[in-house]
């Protein structure tokens, strides 16, 4: 119920409003009266003739003023860009991708670590590669 | 001349733009009285100037006009004034004294009157009374409710004269909808 007072309320503001939105403004008298005064053309070709050296000199600072705001901007972007590149590669030699060798221990022939890394070995495999390592290092 | 004035506004806007002043002279002829009315709609004092401003502003956009965006010329000079008047509102800003103290008791019942019944045609609304009422609002939601209730513009149309976007307007006219509902509930 008092929802549907408030709606009844809201529509009935609206409207209200909008019939003043309406009434609003110059009578159509009035309107004449301002589109007819006399020399009304007169003046805004002096208006033209007065603005005309402003507008050129506009449309330059305009240019200026773009180009004044577009060089820091350029510039803090190409910082900006640079350092993130330093980033990505500062980053690169720090932590460098990772390494077979490092994983599994630099020593040794590397053939079996490589071996390890890249497939999947059977247990046999494995029990060789541990004793040709035994062997290697009795022979040292 | 006798060929300029059986010439198409897009005639006369294509010689103004290459220096022949009769043809703006007679664009202006043409134009004058719906740019009048648009700078009458938002003020009730110097307003000749507006028409000025606007007409102005129209000869130095001359080259910006192009039939290919899809307007009259009588729409594109529209889409100036309103943008001038616009502009001139935010530049004078909006009267924010106590609305209740700038109207006599004629005008207080005269609102009570038309908030009172939905259907209240009869009721006669002064202009200086809706006037006063929409120096309330500010430029933006006076424009827009102009534009949307007088004009009786589109959204997609209003965020073109206006430059916003179609949900800027809607929230646009949203809020200047809330604007005078709550400054006429004042009086109820």
């Amino acid at each position: 119920m008092l929802q549907k007072n408030d709606e009844n309320l809201k529509k009935r503001l609206d409207h209200a409003g909008r019939r003043v939105v309406e009434s609003t403004g110059l009578s159509d008298e009035a309107v004449n009266a301002v589109a007819s005064s006399p020399f009304f053309f007169a003046r805004i070709r002096a208006e033209i003739a007065r603005e005309a050296p402003n507008q050129d000199f506009a449309s330059w600072s305009t240019l200026r003023f773009a180009a004044l705001r577009a060089v820091p901007a350029m510039a803090l972007t190409a910082a900006v860009s640079f350092g993130f590149y330093i980033y990505l590669n500062g980053n690169k030699s720090a932590a460098p991708a990772f390494s077979v060798d490092a994983y599994l221990g630099a020593g040794g022939s590397g053939i079996d670590n490589l071996v390890i890394a890249e497939r999947r070995l059977t247990d046999e495999e494995v029990l060789r590669a541990v004793v040709s390592r035994d062997d290697r290092e009795a022979i040292k | 001349m006798a060929d300029s004035e059986q010439a198409t506004d897009i005639d006369l806007v294509r010689s103004a733009s290459q220096g022949d002043e009769s043809a703006f002279e007679l664009l202006f002829e043409r134009h004058k009285l719906r740019v009048s009315g648009i700078a009458g709609r938002f003020f009730q004092d110097h307003v000749e100037d507006i028409v000025q401003e606007s007409f102005t502003r129209a000869y130095f956009a001359l080259s910006d006009f192009t039939e290919s965006a899809g307007g009259s010329v009588s729409s594109w000079l529209a889409k100036i004034a309103f943008n001038t008047c616009y502009d001139e509102m935010r530049r004078r800003g909006r009267r924010r004294e106590n609305i209740l103290s700038q109207l006599t008791d004629a005008d207080v019942r005269i609102i009570k009157a038309l908030t009172a019944d939905s259907r209240a045609e009869s009721v006669a609304v002064s202009r200086d009374l809706a006037n006063k009422l929409l120096a309330q609002l500010s430029a933006e939601d006076r424009v827009v409710l102009v534009l949307f209730d007088v004009e009786g513009l589109s959204v997609a149309e209003i965020g073109q004269v206006m430059g916003w976007s179609a949900p800027k307007v809607k929230i646009r006219v949203f809020r200047a909808r809330a604007d005078l509902r709550r400054i006429l509930q004042k009086f109820l």
